[in-house]
């Protein structure tokens, strides 16, 4: 389990992560949402230890992980930009993790290849954008990680890799009780890949939960009528928003959705449907009604 | 993907060293060929060729200077190469996930790069040892033993030295500048301090000037250390060679400690940025300010004690550090912090300044006691006299510090007085004086006509086993120059002949021009410095004994 409390990290003058706190649990895929600059990247390499916290603290499975070896080992970061060493191939840097990570397993590692074909004796940095990422991602995987940690994983990855590498992170999860945290400024990525998402926003936590409860909890409902009433009918409901193109309405709305369409039916509809809203959706609607305009967070 | 139930047990210290010795692995086979071009190769010419051999060379040394230079600045190189993970930000997020403590990551990546120095070092003194061993001519196996000892702490200091700065940069180009400008720097400070020490402290010998290079610079205190070592098998070991191993040892553990309290403070986003540590860049500025407020303000007015000198020095110096500054920053951010820097720089050289106006803190007024002087040496503008009774000198020195007769420089070099006292401590202490001879001229003649060091001079000679003592004799004023040589009883009479002058002479002698000098030496040259001796005395308006020796004799003449 993952905990942060009161986390701040600056650079500089710069609150890059301002008092955040979160709990991530075990055996889950958490998502790590927000624009550039919005601080999921700091908090990724806070929690695998490679920045040190300026106020509050990161704790992995109770211990800090800053400067610890033992939380380290199960932690594989994933970074933006991959890395790798001058000259060097993926077989050169497979002896190197092998050398760090006491789990490294050559197994999962030929496993991988099979997946991700790549050379392993080609040298990395003639790799397309793509195919160095998915290289970091063999090396990453075949640590054997309990936490992995990657930011904007998917950058570089056409559609087919995409799908690969959520069912391989989906595969850990359910095999190893991974607990997989992805960063991304895109929110469709992470859409059918996590079971809980965290809106990260100029260094503050906006929205964090499980995404089942989330949607849940908000429901997108088409209705017409044949004489459209006044707006002010639907007071009753927690409405988020409400549009109207003739008399076609689309609602928002918050709450019980048995409850919210006996009552829409009461008003003698000629058509009502209750449609499952994206998780762009869900999120644009939840941050609007705090202030927000997701798309410009994510923007 | 497999379940992983068991891990294996790994000391990612080794590992890391290990893997890092072997990335390594290219640049070692190369600097390993690049050692054998030296050894054997340049030393394989001379062996086969007597008539390149030159029997007064000393090889071990000449080959030992090399390799112990050379080592420490591919030491200094490995540690840059070695972590350019810290000046890249993607780089450093992966050797900042791997498992290991920063304490782990930085020693052992700093010991594979003394390790790969010392592979190809360690070939070059195995084959100088077998080249040696069929040619004995080259060197000793010991000498070579204790040089390599030697090189070995100079690759240590130096890669624990430039760790420092190795942690402290943000990127290479910094890196660069730092280590290269700090370096440099402190060697021109050391010489900048002198000259204002010199110009402004009653007293000071510019003697001081290695001992302050070799207290403030690194690379200084190496060559010099390695140098004074090279005489530790013929003559023994000496209270500086001990201080050297000391130091050495005292560099290596402290450096290497900074560095990794340093690294691990060291934020890792701070890759790319200029510096990690925002005090190496004020060290860096401050340095780069007094070297270049010195340098402009020398071009206006040389000497530290005129005021254009001061007035160019703080606008050089905030200059300097405004240059450096824009280089460092990439930009004209934070100009006005750059000038205080320089602001800084001038307030450190005035500091300097105002502690030699000041005596510095008691040094123009020390005098050593009698008891704790083992000897000392006097120097009047040029003829210097070894005494043995102490409390003459003392009391010269103690009546030019009570009668004020002293200045901290004077342009004419004729009024020099220099002290230079052997103690029984092992130390020296040295100051020269500029002075008006007047106020002091008795205790200054008591010194000149003491004719206990020409009986010293006379029973070297009459102890001189070989009796052929050759006289380098000059006239400057009528332009005449020769050497003879004397046998002991000539050169004795000579010498009895300058006593009685001695005994007679007057203050005259300290404002008259000298009339002939006479430098003696014997014993066997080329036995070593063991038998050989050397003193040199003057003759002045009213040596009479001596001219009627010189002419009576006809010594001269033969």
């Amino acid at each position: 389990m993952i905990v942060a409390k009161a986390l701040t990290k600056k650079f500089d003058n710069k609150v890059a992560l301002d008092n955040v706190t979160l709990c991530i649990s075990d055996g889950c895929i958490y998502g790590l949402v927000g624009s550039n600059g919005s601080g999921k990247s700091t908090l990724l390499r806070l929690i695998s230890g490679i920045y040190m916290a300026d106020g509050g603290e990161i704790g992995v499975d109770g211990e800090k992980s800053f400067n610890n070896p033992h939380i380290k080992s199960q932690i594989a970061f994933l970074g933006d930009t991959p890395y790798f060493l001058p000259q060097s191939n993926l077989k050169e840097m497979a002896v190197l993790y092998n050398s760090m990570y006491a789990d490294f397993d050559y197994d999962i590692y030929n496993h991988l290849l099979t997946v991700f074909p790549l050379d392993q004796k080609a040298r990395l940095s003639t790799f397309s954008k793509g195919m160095q990422r998915q290289a970091a991602l063999i090396l990453a995987l075949s640590t054997n990680p309990r936490y992995l940690l990657m930011d904007e994983a998917f950058d570089g990855l056409d559609v087919v890799m995409r799908k690969v590498l959520g069912n391989i992170v989906i595969d850990g999860v359910e095999k190893r009780g991974m607990t997989a945290i992805i960063a991304s400024h895109n929110l469709r990525e992470l859409e059918n890949l996590c079971d809980h998402v965290c809106v990260i926003h100029e260094g503050k936590i906006l929205s964090n939960g499980s995404l089942d409860t989330m949607r849940g909890n908000i429901h997108k409902i088409q209705v017409a009528f044949k004489n459209p009433p006044e707006t002010s009918v639907f007071d009753k409901l927690n409405v988020m928003k409400i549009e109207r193109t003739g008399s076609l309405l689309q609602l928002v709305v918050k709450g019980d959705q048995e409850k919210i369409m006996q009552f829409i039916n009461s008003l003698s509809p000629l058509y009502a449907e209750c449609i499952e809203p994206t998780l762009e959706e869900v999120f644009v609607y939840e941050l609007e009604v705090i202030g927000y305009d997701i798309k410009n967070i994510l923007s | 993907m497999t379940l992983k139930t068991s891990s294996r047990s790994i000391n990612p210290f080794w590992r890391m060293f290990s893997f890092t010795l072997r990335k390594n692995l290219g640049v070692i086979i190369v600097l390993c060929i690049a050692a054998l071009m030296y050894c054997p190769g340049s030393f394989l010419s001379v062996i086969y060729n007597a008539n390149m051999r030159d029997d007064f060379t000393d090889y071990t040394t000449i080959f030992a200077t090399m390799v112990a230079v050379i080592a420490g600045g591919v030491a200094v190189i490995f540690n840059t190469i070695n972590f350019t993970f810290l000046y890249k930000k993607n780089a450093g997020d992966v050797f900042h996930a791997f498992p290991l403590t920063r304490r782990e990551l930085l020693l052992s990546r700093t010991f594979a790069g003394v390790v790969a120095t010392l592979i190809p070092a360690t070939l070059c003194y195995i084959v100088f040892a077998v080249l040696t061993a069929f040619n004995p001519w080259l060197g000793n196996f010991a000498l070579l033993a204790l040089c390599f000892l030697n090189t070995l702490l100079i690759v240590l200091v130096c890669s624990a030295f430039s760790l420092i700065f190795v942690v402290c940069a943000g990127s290479m180009f910094d890196l660069g500048v730092s280590l290269i400008g700090v370096n440099l720097a402190i060697m021109l400070i050391g010489n900048i301090f002198t000259h204002i020490l010199d110009c402004t402290l009653i007293g000071y010998s510019d003697n001081y000037t290695f001992g302050i290079l070799y207290n403030l610079s690194i690379p200084y205190f190496c060559y010099s250390g390695l140098e004074n070592g090279f005489d530790i098998i013929e003559y023994g070991i000496n209270s500086a060679d001990i201080e050297f191993y000391i130091r050495s040892v005292i560099y290596i553990t402290v450096f290497a400690a900074i560095s990794v309290l340093l690294y691990n403070y060291r934020k890792a986003e701070k890759g790319g940025t200029a510096y990690a540590y925002k005090f190496m860049y004020i060290i860096c500025s401050v340095l780069a300010g007094i070297c270049g407020g010195y340098i402009i303000g020398s071009l206006f007015g040389y000497e530290p004690d005129e005021i254009v000198f001061w007035i160019f020095m703080t606008l050089g110096a905030a200059l300097s550090c405004t240059i450096y500054g824009v280089i460092s920053h990439r930009g004209f951010k934070r100009v006005w912090r750059s000038v205080a820097m320089g602001g800084i720089a001038a307030a450190i050289t005035a500091l300097v300044a105002v502690i030699g106006v000041t005596g510095a803190f008691g040094y123009s007024g020390r005098v050593p006691d009698a008891q704790s002087v083992e000897k000392v040496w006097v120097d009047f503008w040029g003829e210097n006299i070894e005494l043995d009774n102490p409390e003459l000198v003392i009391t010269l020195h103690k009546s030019i510090i009570d009668k004020n007769v002293a200045e901290a420089i004077d342009d004419n070099w004729d009024n020099s007085v220099r002290f230079e006292y052997q103690l029984k401590s092992g130390k020296t202490m040295n100051r020269t004086f500029y002075i008006t001879t007047e106020p002091v001229v008795q205790q200054l003649l008591a010194v000149y006509t003491d004719t206990k060091r020409i009986d010293k001079y006379i029973e070297t000679v009459k102890n001189d086993q070989y009796g052929y003592i050759v006289l380098n004799y000059g006239y400057d004023q009528i332009n005449e120059y020769g050497a003879v040589t004397l046998n002991k009883e000539q050169t004795i009479e000579f010498l009895e002949a300058y006593k009685k002058d001695l005994k007679n002479c007057d203050k005259s002698i300290f404002t008259s021009a000298s009339l002939g000098n006479y430098d003696f030496s014997g014993g066997n040259e080329h036995s070593g410095e063991k038998g050989y001796y050397y003193f040199s005395i003057e003759t002045y308006k009213g040596f009479t004994n001596v001219e009627e020796y010189i002419s009576n004799s006809g010594v001269l003449n033969e």
